[in-house]
């Protein structure tokens, strides 16, 4: 005998956003079931959007038939109704010793009954999302899935704009490719502007024209607005704010090349005219270098937000220097 | 496999003698310093545990254990900024218990055992003392006094000895066939870890960065503004292009492993795929740090007339003009601004803005070396 059987909890509850990863201990925890008991008579499965507790709850106090245990599986336990999670709790205080009951699903707030309960007998397990640093990667798979390509500095841009939750990023995807149309294979960032624009993220705009503008005044109220109602975090602003600095540069270094029309600044930029045409006038707002003073600047913060410096005051102090 | 413990006689013996007799503890301790190829030493050790031929090194297993993607061979790191955290230990613990997917037992290659803490350590303990017994704890560090006593007690020690430079540059020239030139730039760029420095002189795409950054380099005082930010954007790219080897490897995987596995675990496979690119991501912005760092330092032993000591010769040409005029502070000055890189992307700064940084205050001690 590989397991010791009481190594087992008697209730499990296995939480993730991603549904594999779900899945994936799912699978784990029926294996090692499975290696002391025989789970075609010895199991049961229920979906929480339609399951009655009741039935769940008589599941698991029933005796497990010719084996050590018996398994089961609820899934979907974010969408079980309130009375069904007190009485599951009240279950999990004094569960059946012959049943490994696994609660299974994408969430579960830790103040709840529940998990307090479950996690008392260890029996939490949870799945990590991908990080933020993460997330663009996984932003450009979604639109793979989708038949979509996005280089990377646009799948940055999009989680910049649209944040972090999974589920609003899911949605936005599939906006997002209705809006560029099934025959169009690239999104580009100029893409990604143009949704965020049209779903009411264009207030993330006006802030990085404020920055370019060298308007502390407005920069900074835009900033707290955004923050405040929760559109956009320090992070977010200050990566999109970053972007600006670097399109100003480009900018910059084109016009002393040479380069003066905007329709050719815009072409080797690779953005429609549209979108740059305010940038040659910024720019010569700027001292040569103090651009990529600036730029380093950015790097010194973006190193103080992550290290757990109020990321607020970190973003003001860097506005009011770019503007200053 | 035993063959990645590059100049490590004694380590192999007793890890392969355990393995080969059947005697395998439940935990073991591999102290050494950095590079000295516990890592590798681990995986092959994990290899032996599950390869069905003893660690062939050739079947599927055994790739899949060397790309850390082996569903019951689970590479764990710190979580926390300090170490290990509680909840990642508890985490830990409850995985433990769990079944293997695939073999007939886990692995768990556990780094920086160091960073254990007090309350972290202890939680850990009676598992370390009696995981499972499909289940074996291969723990690392770089010195043993570090290591909470409660938990060395606890393991079967395994040292690790350090390799001298040159050394490692005769092992690394011996196991590849390399050129000299080769051997000690690619020791180099991997940070002079043997066993990184022959999977980086295998991979076109590694080789192909480190030019990329040899080449800013060498025109970095004489570009402008945006040159700089494509040179970065340009660097990044290369790092990533490597990913692709890795990429082609996961799709032969992928295929010849779906008509054995069901949907699920397919999509777990697929999400330990995503994983590893992360992880050779961070390696290979890592590697061109490396590069950068070693070609200052090449400038300034040139500088001081010990061409002798340069460990890229290959770009020698591009460095004679810097040696001409760099000073000692000067060059101190841009070995911080890399290293000022390599802290911002270890707190998760974006890569890019860390690395055009870097670029423009190196770009600064160029124009003006003094
Ligand atoms: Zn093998």
């Amino acid at each position: 005998m590989v397991v010791p059987v009481e190594e087992l909890k008697p209730v499990y509850l296995i939480i993730s956003e991603q549904k594999l990863l779900v899945d994936q201990a799912l699978s784990r925890l029926k294996k090692r079931v499975g290696e002391i008991a025989d789970l075609d008579y010895n199991m049961n499965v229920f979906d929480a959007e339609n399951a009655v507790v009741d039935e769940v709850i008589g599941a698991s106090n029933t005796l497990p038939f010719g084996s050590e245990r018996r398994l089961v599986v609820v899934r979907n336990i974010e969408k079980m109704p309130k009375s069904g999670l007190d009485a599951l709790s009240e279950y999990a205080a004094d569960p059946s010793p012959t049943t490994v009951l696994a609660l299974a699903g994408e969430k579960l707030a830790k103040n709840t009954r529940l998990y307090k309960a479950v996690d008392r007998i260890g029996g939490v397990l949870e799945r990590k999302a991908p990080t933020r640093r993460e997330l663009p990667s996984a932003v450009r798979s979604m639109f793979a899935d989708r038949g979509k390509e996005v280089s990377l500095e646009a799948a940055e841009l999009f989680v910049d704009v649209v944040g972090y939750d999974l589920q609003q990023i899911t949605a936005e995807i599939e906006k997002a490719v209705a809006f560029v149309g099934k025959d169009v294979r690239e999104i580009t960032r100029a893409d990604v502007e143009q949704v965020a624009a049209a779903t009411g993220k264009r207030t993330l705009f006006d802030f990085t024209d404020a920055i370019a503008d060298r308007d502390c005044r407005r920069a900074l109220r835009l900033a707290a607005r955004l923050i405040g109602e929760g559109t956009a975090s320090e992070h977010a602003l200050h990566a999109m704010a970053v972007r600006t600095l670097r399109d100003l540069i480009a900018v910059q270094s084109l016009t002393e090349r040479g380069t003066t029309n905007i329709h050719d600044i815009a072409r080797q930029m690779g953005r429609p005219d549209w979108q740059i045409k305010r940038l040659p006038r910024q720019a010569r707002a700027f001292r040569p270098g103090e651009l990529v003073d600036l730029l380093r600047a950015a790097a010194r913060s973006e190193a103080e937000m992550k290290t757990g410096r109020d990321a607020r005051l970190v973003l003001e102090r860097w506005i009011v220097k770019v503007c200053g | 496999m035993w063959d990645d413990l590059l100049g490590q006689p004694r380590a192999t013996r007793f890890l392969r003698g355990a393995v080969e007799s059947g005697r395998v503890s439940h935990a073991y301790l591999f102290v050494g310093p950095p590079g000295a190829g516990k890592k590798s030493a681990a995986k092959a050790f994990a290899c032996a545990l599950q390869c069905d031929d003893g660690g062939c090194g050739a079947c599927s297993t055994c790739g899949r254990i060397r790309r850390g993607v082996h569903p019951d061979v689970r590479l764990v790191q710190p979580e926390g900024a300090q170490g290990y955290v509680k909840e990642q230990v508890t985490d830990l613990i409850r995985d433990v218990w769990l079944a293997p997917v695939e073999g007939p037992r886990k692995v768990y290659l556990i780094e920086s055992a160091d960073l254990f803490n007090d309350s972290s350590g202890n939680a850990f303990l009676k598992t370390l003392e009696e995981p499972p017994e499909d289940t074996v704890l291969v723990l690392m560090a770089h010195t043993l006094d570090a290591v909470l006593p409660t938990i060395v007690s606890r393991c079967q020690t395994v040292r690790f000895r350090r390799l001298a430079p040159s050394e490692a540059l005769a092992v690394l020239m011996e196991k590849t066939g390399a050129r000299r030139e080769e051997a000690s730039g690619a020791l180099a760029a991997a940070g002079g870890v043997v066993a990184r420095a022959r999977e980086f002189l295998a991979s076109p795409g590694r080789r192909a960065a480190r030019d990329v950054i040899l080449a800013t380099l060498k025109d970095l005082a004489v570009m402008d503004d945006l040159d700089v930010l494509n040179a970065a954007k340009e660097l990044l790219t290369a790092v990533k292009a490597p990913l692709e080897e890795v990429k082609a490897a996961q799709t032969a995987e992928l295929e010849t492993r779906a008509e054995l596995m069901g949907r699920g675990s397919l999509k777990a496979l697929e999400e330990r795929h995503k994983r590893e690119l992360t992880a050779r991501e961070r390696e290979g912005v890592g590697e061109v740090l490396n590069v950068a760092e070693a070609w200052i330092r090449d400038c300034l032993v040139m500088s001081l007339s010990l061409p002798s000591l340069v460990v890229n010769p290959d770009a020698s040409d591009a460095m004679v003009e810097v040696a001409e005029v760099v000073t000692p502070s000067a060059a101190t000055t841009a070995l911080a601004a890399v290293n000022e890189a390599r802290r911002r992307i270890s707190y998760n700064v974006s890569p890019q803005l860390a690395i055009e940084a870097m670029l423009f205050d190196v770009r600064e001690v160029l124009r003006c070396p003094r």
